[in-house]
């Protein structure tokens, strides 16, 4: 990392407090939980749900997958982490390789990340995919 | 632009150290990684050729829409590898119609993660004109 000489004022050294103080007007709390964030899954093997790395309180927004192998009626579904799982997203279709294919619907009763975390269900062994799950940290 | 005062020791001046502090704690390195970025190519010459986006090595490219700007038949956009024997990522694009927002249908994961070679943008016909915009992660 580069610690830039200050330009505003020499007195203060390093690093540049006038980029530090263009960052506090532009980047504060604010504008930072806005920033879409977009967490990816690979799922291999699936069925019984892969734990998703993703911060509680995070509201999810959106999810897509790609496909990265062909699974005759495929899916890849976003859920709770529970015990006994709720649905957050529909089973998004992931049968052809390759193909994106979009959330259609978003629980919003379980949208917000909770302790429980998320977890990814593919439908069947043998659906394979990248999942991914866009959100933000805004309340 | 205001130079805040500290709020967490007067003596140590501005700018705003619980601000960074915070900042520090909201874009940790596992963060950074996870932020949307999309960039935007504007192709207004003609693309059959390639054009080359600057996107950084190891992105990886998760979506693509093409917002046409002039009406073409049979025009259209379509993702590939900059390397000389150029590699599809994305399905083409349809651009036909000004105006028109269309979203990439299929995405090779292959290829996907951005490599030495770059990617370049592909139109169909030389008059084809269009906002590409790739979205990726790091």
């Amino acid at each position: 990392m580069t610690i830039h000489q200050s330009s505003t004022n020499e007195g203060q050294g390093s690093p540049n407090l006038e980029y530090f103080a263009y960052l506090q007007d532009n980047l504060g709390v604010a504008v930072v939980p806005r920033l879409r964030r977009v967490v990816k899954t690979s799922v291999a093997s699936g069925t019984s749900g892969i734990a998703v790395n993703i911060p509680t309180g995070a509201k999810i927004m959106d999810a897509h997958v790609i496909c990265t192998g062909e699974s005759s009626n495929g899916t890849m579904q976003v859920k709770t982490g529970a015990d006994s799982p709720d649905a957050i997203s529909n089973a998004m279709i992931c049968a052809t390789n390759d193909a994106i294919v979009r959330a259609g619907t978003i629980d919003d009763t379980f949208s917000y990340v909770g302790a429980d975390g998320i977890k990814v269900f593919a439908g069947q062994v043998g659906d394979v995919g990248d999942v991914y799950i866009h959100y933000l940290m805004e309340q | 632009m205001t130079i805040h005062q500290s709020s967490d020791g007067s003596g140590q001046g501005s700018p705003n150290l619980g601000f960074l502090e915070w900042l520090q704690s909201m874009f940790g390195s596992t963060v950074i990684p996870t932020l949307l970025r999309t960039v935007k190519k504007s192709i207004i010459t003609t693309a059959v050729a390639g054009i080359a986006v600057d996107i950084p090595i190891g992105a990886k490219i998760i979506d693509v829409r093409v917002i046409c700007t002039t009406s073409n038949g049979s025009g259209s956009m379509q993702i590939k590898t900059g390397a000389d024997t150029p590699v599809v990522i994305s399905d083409a694009i349809a651009c036909v119609t000004g105006d028109v927002l269309a979203r990439a249908g299929t995405l090779d994961t292959t290829y996907t993660t951005v490599g030495t070679d770059g990617i370049k943008i592909f139109s169909n016909g030389a008059s084809d004109k269009g906002d590409v915009y790739i979205d990726y992660i790091m």
